[in-house]
């Protein structure tokens, strides 16, 4: 269940939360719960699947990566806060199936907000929350 | 107030959207080799060559300011690199032509206008011929 890489490319967290927070914020504005499904389904699939299934991240590896000279950083805080992302998610969508559109939203936006900043700066609360508190070296 | 949220996350998401096209033009360009400004790709018998590349030096319009001779590889991938740029190159290098199916220009003035636009408008300007 845990597909544990020790590495992952940067960008693909990057492009993972910028999609994620792309679907979630769209879905919102034209009142489309189903793209917030959608994200979860994504999310989920990379979390139970792992990386060979997971279909952002094998879309930005096949397609989108240009560069061969590629940086990467610890997989682990960005496996995290995506663990946080596809349980707000699941969240929302059970919200939005039970007839609670306003939680559901409400979780929804939180993931939206959260992906659109450590997309663009880099700011990732579910890393911090990681390092801070889970990450063994740490205690 | 839902309203209001909602065109909130709206403009997040098409500004969102640009930072996404935007972060996809520097990967094409990290993996072209390339940095944004002018690059002038220069033949053995370009005329205009030099006097575009000291016009464009003098008015300090590209910076930085990148010469690729035809030959050069890097010249194949021109044709993905992100903005802005101006390709310039004389009428006769028809080797430039094929490899990045861009026009060319005869002038160096026409050159420095060329490249304002481009840096004005901040996209990609392709050169009439």
């Amino acid at each position: 269940m845990s597909h544990a890489m020790s590495h992952v490319d940067v960008n693909v967290p990057r492009f993972n939360q910028a999609v994620i927070a792309l679907l979630t914020g769209i879905g919102f504005v034209i009142e489309m719960p189903a793209l917030v499904v959608l994200g979860f389904s994504i999310l989920f699939m990379s979390r139970v699947f792992g990386p060979k299934f997971a279909p952002l991240t094998q879309l930005y590896v096949r397609s989108l990566r240009r560069s061969s000279e590629i940086t990467t950083e610890d997989a682990r805080p960005p496996a995290f806060a995506q663990l946080l992302g596809t349980l707000f998610l699941g969240a929302a969508s059970i919200a939005f199936l039970a007839g609670v559109p306003v939680l559901g939203w409400t979780l929804s936006l939180i993931v939206t907000a959260l992906a659109a900043l450590a997309a663009t700066a880099n700011i990732c609360v579910g890393c911090i929350l990681y390092q801070r508190y889970l990450e063994p070296s740490n205690g | 107030m839902a309203e209001l949220l909602r065109l909130s996350v709206l403009i997040a998401v098409v500004s969102l959207a640009w930072a996404l096209v935007r972060w996809w033009e520097r990967q094409n360009l990290h993996a072209s080799g390339l940095t944004p400004g002018i690059t002038v790709i220069t033949t053995a018998n370009c005329v205009i060559c030099p006097q575009a590349i000291a016009a464009l030096r003098q008015q300090n319009l590209a910076s930085p300011l990148r010469i690729l001779d035809v030959g050069d590889p890097s010249v194949a991938n021109v044709r993905v690199q992100a903005i802005p740029t101006v390709i310039v190159a004389n009428r006769s290098s028809q080797e430039v032509l094929r490899r990045t199916g861009r026009s060319t220009v005869t002038d160096a003035m026409d050159i420095v206008d060329i490249a304002h636009e481009a840096l004005a408008l901040g996209r990609r300007i392709q050169p009439a011929p």
